[in-house]
């Protein structure tokens, strides 16, 4: 049965990047304009990139470009720039020491704050510092991530003048430099994102709190804190890893957000010069490897689902 | 992409317990707050159709970038000196416009979807929900910029940007709900009495779940507002001459640099509707759909 | 109790919009003009300098762009002669020459010196470079040399360049990059690190990380004081300020016009020497399709408010209001005024004769760029104008691709109006053959006999009053319709002097700069 479902679960993750790779390849196609056009500029004659854009390989019909393509990711090759012919590993690996740090920090800095106010909110329900909590977490969710940003640059940046508005500098020229231009981006996203998740939590926990093992748990003379912990936190678990496949989406919006915000030459920042240039193959390639991350960790949270809650794995 | 808050739906509270009492109060008062900031700002919305103090595209430029209580421009003026109120009152236009367009579209489909899935055989239903996993694993904001790129930027397309990202949440949300409607004693008598699929989706199953449809549209009009404004301060969303807080946040940080106070007045214009929408939701969540509320077994 | 929660929720946000206010309010204190530190690598005379772009390549030949053509010609690579900002002309790679009285043949003795890498510079050399320049795709490059008929070697350090015609472009592509000098040995290493006979040698090049130089021992002339050179390549704008602040770069030789609001915000301007020069500028300027009639091209010329441009980039330096397609620093340049602008800006004339012609009913498609802020400003000014005035004009936005496949690449290109910014050079309007107008529609005949007539001028006066002419028919027709010339702008610490204008094209020299 375990197998079974394993296999399934393989399947979908699959067949659903078989899906996203022909929805990218087509999308971006049909923006029009070309590559070839944007390197040779405004005074280039129409032949020219014409002959520059078979060079490319461009003329190609899309099945043909599209199973090269794919036949080379499936290869570990991603392919790269027409215009620097750069590889989009290396591409991608570059912008990396950016936008792993900004996510990853973010995500820490949301889960430290989120469930312990959300704990804390929970189990206050109904009085007012819980009542507290919960409102402010809910102005928290109606905070777009920019303005978080904007906010944060113009109190710290501009105001107070602690820390860069903006910019990077890179790693390998000032460990610290690198440090303080992440700081109030990791602070906006992990702020906004601690707001709805700490929501999550406070249900998820107020749901546990409620459930009859707790009850009995507490009857046999257990504090609540005691019980929380033993009985309701791995119960809860279940719930709180569902969420986080999806905040994981909700995280990589927001770094795309906040690397426009503070200038930060990111992943997506990436992404978004290179759809400007239609640098096909380096947007498709990254594009797909982010969402072959997003359907893996989907893929493991509805593992581990299942290794959880038995009843999924012999119904699913 | 921020998410709806859908959690909730879950929330469980022991009844007769003082905490049920105050909670009540609570999304009483949800509800007022909600109700309060949502009115103002589909007055604004509206009034905007017929008044705006200036032509938001109008510049100005010996008066640009006037501070905040101008005479003739209460929130100042921007970069090309056009107003920045009128600029907020029609870029509530396009929060409006976008935010239900994307809501409801997404809601009809979903909701299709959603019964289809739930009334349907198991071959339907795992289609139905696996092309949903499938969409909701692309990142929301990655499509969207490509379909900017392709379609153009402009409200048209962040509204099927919207559809795109809430469709599958909603046939979700919906199946789970038909699902629950669909186990109740009277569907099985009615299916008894010989009635078919269609006419028990609308008879009983609809009504029933008309609270949980209206409290998602809720939410997601939110999320809309914040999605929208998201995808035009990165400049894919809406551009001139429609407005969009988003647009404004943009113009201004891309031409007097971030620390320019016209990032104020639109960043501020968001929370408070999103957080009236988000209010009127979850006050409505208790009203319409108490059993929401009850114990869970 | 529901009372006392009620107002807590109310108290809350109502401190919540009052910090917010508060934040907002407290804004416009501009930050104290802060006393510019001395620069820690005064001691050592080494600079460092911000550069926005990549080049990619070193290669001068094939590539055209600015992020190479600042750094490499003028330090690395000099020309056969220098063009001085006062008109004169000084020797270069040519320690002298003889221009024969057609102009139509030039004779270079050659300088006795040697190459960085300590080769002596040959006739061989020079014949080589100068060839490889008239195959360069670079059309401007290529340009300087099409009247060339031949060049030969008279002896050791003597060249003859032969032309079919007079040609102005020629003699002024020697003191360009038209006419950079390389050994021949070295140009297979022209694209990571060229060599020239300048004040300075690369030591490194790093794609998207810097481009390091260093006095050159074997420079014929004097040594220059600053002795080391980083340019770091910093493409976020605002990075490059903080840096500047910061004291991690000594100047910003170049800064873009989304830039500049930012520099008077922050009193850069006033707490380091700002400097502007024209030759690393462009010109913005409309461009009507020229199937749009003659009489409503004047009257969208009409609606064009030059100072509302020329104010809306926020900085009271670095714009100039112009009606001439070219930049100030050109000898035939004119800046705005009664007599160089056939169609001033008059709305009420506007209104008039779109009223009294009934244009309001003909919709016009305005083509604007989305993503290039530096065009997109001046679309939101023009478009709102060119409505009040009474035209119906339908804005289509696009993002750069898009651009160039609709109009640059289109043909016939899609728009009736647009806005353009890019090189002043006003030959890219020539035009021979009317089927192939290129993207900005227009080809006049007239014009492209007297640019033709300039190239062949024999003395300064007569090209002078030739491009003059060319301009005024460019002005007149008013498809090209100039609105304003930007001037390069310069952040430079206050104790770093010897700024000089370029000489070579848009090129910053080091060597005349020194540490006070």
């Amino acid at each position: 049965m375990l197998l079974h479902y394993v296999l399934r679960r393989l399947a979908f993750f699959i067949g659903a990047m078989f899906i996203a790779s022909v929805l990218i390849f087509v999308l971006i196609r049909a923006a029009g304009g070309n590559v070839a056009a944007v390197v040779l500029g405004r005074d280039a004659s129409p032949e020219a990139i014409n002959a520059l854009a078979t060079e490319y390989g461009l003329d190609r019909p899309w099945a043909v470009q599209y199973l090269d393509w794919i036949t080379g990711m499936m290869g570990g090759d991603l392919g790269q720039s027409f215009r620097t012919g750069e590889s989009v590993a290396d591409l991608v690996v570059s912008r990396l020491p950016i936008s792993v740090p900004l996510a990853g920090a973010g995500l820490v800095l949301a889960i430290l704050i989120a469930i312990p106010a959300g704990t804390y909110a929970a189990r206050n329900a109904g009085r007012s510092s819980g009542t507290l909590i919960a409102l402010i977490s809910q102005i928290g969710i109606a905070v777009p991530v920019f303005w978080a940003g904007v906010l944060l640059s113009l109190l710290f940046g501009v105001q107070l003048g602690w820390l860069p508005t903006g910019g990077w500098t890179p790693w390998n020229v000032s460990v610290l430099g690198a440090i303080q231009s992440l700081v109030l981006p990791v602070l906006a996203l992990g702020l906004v994102m601690a707001a709805s998740l700490s929501r999550y939590v406070r249900t998820a926990v107020l749901d546990v709190m409620n459930q009859d093992y707790v009850r009995t748990a507490r009857a046999t003379g257990m504090s609540q804190t005691r019980a929380l912990l033993t009985v309701g936190l791995p119960n809860a678990a279940l719930p709180i890893v569902t969420f986080l496949g999806l905040l994981i989406a909700e995280l990589i919006g927001g770094t795309v957000i906040i690397e426009t915000v503070f200038s930060l030459p990111g992943l997506s920042r990436m992404i978004l010069s290179n759809v400007a240039a239609r640098e096909v193959i380096v947007v498709q390639s990254t594009v797909m490897l982010i969402i072959v991350f997003v359907m893996f960790v989907n893929l493991v949270v509805d593992l581990l689902y299942g290794l959880l809650d038995p009843r999924i794995r012999v119904a699913g | 992409m921020p998410q709806a808050d859908t959690s909730n739906q879950n929330a469980t509270v022991p009844e007769a317990s003082p905490h049920r009492r105050r909670r009540r109060r609570i999304s009483n008062a949800s509800l007022l707050v909600g109700l309060a900031l949502t009115s103002v700002f589909f007055i604004i919305a509206l009034v905007s159709f017929f008044y705006v103090p200036h032509d938001p595209n109008m510049p100005d430029v010996r008066n640009r970038l006037l501070p905040f209580g101008s005479p003739g421009h209460l929130f100042g003026t921007d970069v090309l000196g056009r107003d920045i109120a009128s600029q907020l009152m029609v870029g509530a236009q396009t929060s409006l416009l976008v935010g239900v367009g994307g809501a409801a579209i997404a809601l009809v489909l979903g909701t299709i979807a959603g019964l289809a899935a739930a009334s349907s055989g198991k071959l339907v239903d795992e289609t139905i929900m696996r092309g949903a996993d499938v969409l909701l694993s692309i990142p929301g904001i990655v499509t969207a910029l490509v379909l900017a790129a392709t379609i153009g930027s402009g409200a048209g397309t962040t509204i099927l940007a919207l559809t795109a990202f809430f469709t599958p949440s909603f046939t979700r949300v919906i199946r789970s709900a038909a699902l629950t409607v669909l186990e109740e004693n009277y569907i099985t008598a009615a299916r008894l009495y010989g009635r078919d699929r269609i006419f028990i989706l609308a008879r009983h199953v609809v009504p029933n779940i008309a609270g949980v449809m209206i409290v998602q549209f809720t939410l997601y009009f939110a999320v809309g507002i914040l999605v929208e404004s998201s995808l035009s301060y990165l400049g894919v969303g809406v551009s001139r001459p429609s407005m969009s807080w988003g647009l404004i946040l943009n113009e201004a940080q891309q031409q007097v640099g971030v620390s320019s106070p016209l990032a104020m007045w639109p960043g501020l214009a968001i929370v408070l509707v999103v957080l009236g929408l988000n209010l009127l939701g979850d006050g409505l969540r208790d009203v319409l759909d108490p059993k929401l509320n009850g114990r869970r077994s | 109790m529901y009372h006392r929660i009620q107002l807590r929720r109310r108290r809350k946000s109502t401190a919540l919009a009052a910090a917010a206010m508060a934040i907002a309010v407290a804004l416009p204190a501009t930050p104290a003009l802060a006393e510019v530190a001395d620069s820690p690598r005064a001691d050592d005379a080494a600079i460092v300098l911000a550069a926005r772009q990549d080049p990619g390549t070193l290669d001068y030949v094939k590539s055209n762009l600015t992020a190479l053509r600042l750094w490499v010609p003028g330090n690395v690579m000099e020309p056969l002669v220098y063009f001085n900002a006062d008109g004169t002309v000084s020797p270069g790679v040519a320690e002298s020459w003889e221009i024969s009285d057609d102009r139509q043949t030039y004779t270079f003795t050659i300088r006795q010196a040697n190459f960085s890498d300590g080769s002596p510079i040959t006739a061989e050399d020079v014949i080589y470079s100068l060839e490889a320049m008239s195959q360069s795709p670079v059309v401007s490059n290529a340009a300087a040399h099409h009247a060339v008929e031949d060049i030969e070697k008279l002896d050791d350090r003597t060249v003859r360049v032969t032309l079919s015609r007079p040609s102005q472009n020629f003699w002024r592509g020697m003191g360009d990059v038209a006419g950079l000098i390389q050994p021949q040995a070295a140009a297979d290493q022209i694209a990571t690190k060229p060599i020239g006979s300048g004040p300075y040698r690369i030591t490194e090049y790093v794609s998207n990380s810097h481009i390091a130089f260093e006095a050159n021992p074997e420079y014929w002339g004097e040594q220059p004081e600053i002795t080391s050179v980083t340019v770091r390549i910093i493409t976020d704008g605002t990075a490059g300020l903080n840096a500047i602040e910061a004291g991690e770069i000594d100047a910003s030789p170049v800064n873009t016009v989304d830039l500049w609001e930012q520099i008077v915000n922050r009193g850069l301007d006033e707490a380091y020497r700002l400097v502007t020069f024209p030759q690393a500028g462009e010109p913005t300027y409309a461009v009507v399709n020229s199937n749009v009639d003659h009489e409503i091209r004047k009257t969208i010329a009409m609606t064009l408010d030059r100072q509302a441009f020329n104010d809306a980039f926020g900085a009271p330096w670095g714009v100039e209001n112009t009606c001439t397609f070219g930049l100030p620093h050109y000898p035939w340049y004119e800046p705005a005024s009664e007599e160089s602008c056939p169609y001033p800006y008059d709305m009420e004339q506007a209104m008039t004769r779109i009223a009294e012609n009934g244009w309001g009913d003909i919709p016009l498609e305005y083509a604007s760029l989305s993503d290039v802020p530096d065009l997109s400003l001046p679309a939101d000014l023009m478009i709102p104008l060119m409505q009040a005035a009474g035209f119906t004009v339908e804005r289509n936005a696009m993002d750069l691709a898009r651009y160039s496949q609709l109009i640059f690449q289109g043909r016939p290109p899609q728009f009736d109006v647009t806005i353009m910014a890019g090189p002043g050079e006003p030959t890219q309007w020539a035009c021979s053959d009317p089927q192939n107008g290129g993207w900005s529609t227009y080809c006049s005949a007239e014009y492209t006999e007297a640019l033709a007539a300039a190239d062949q001028a024999l003395s300064q006066e007569e090209y002078v009053k030739h491009m003059k002419e060319a301009s005024a028919i460019l002005r007149e027709d008013a498809v090209i319709i100039p609105i304003i010339a930007k001037a390069g702008v310069g952040l430079y610490h206050p104790d770093l002097v010897g700024f000089i204008e370029p000489r070579v094209g848009v090129a910053i020299e080091f060597a005349p700069m020194s540490w006070q």
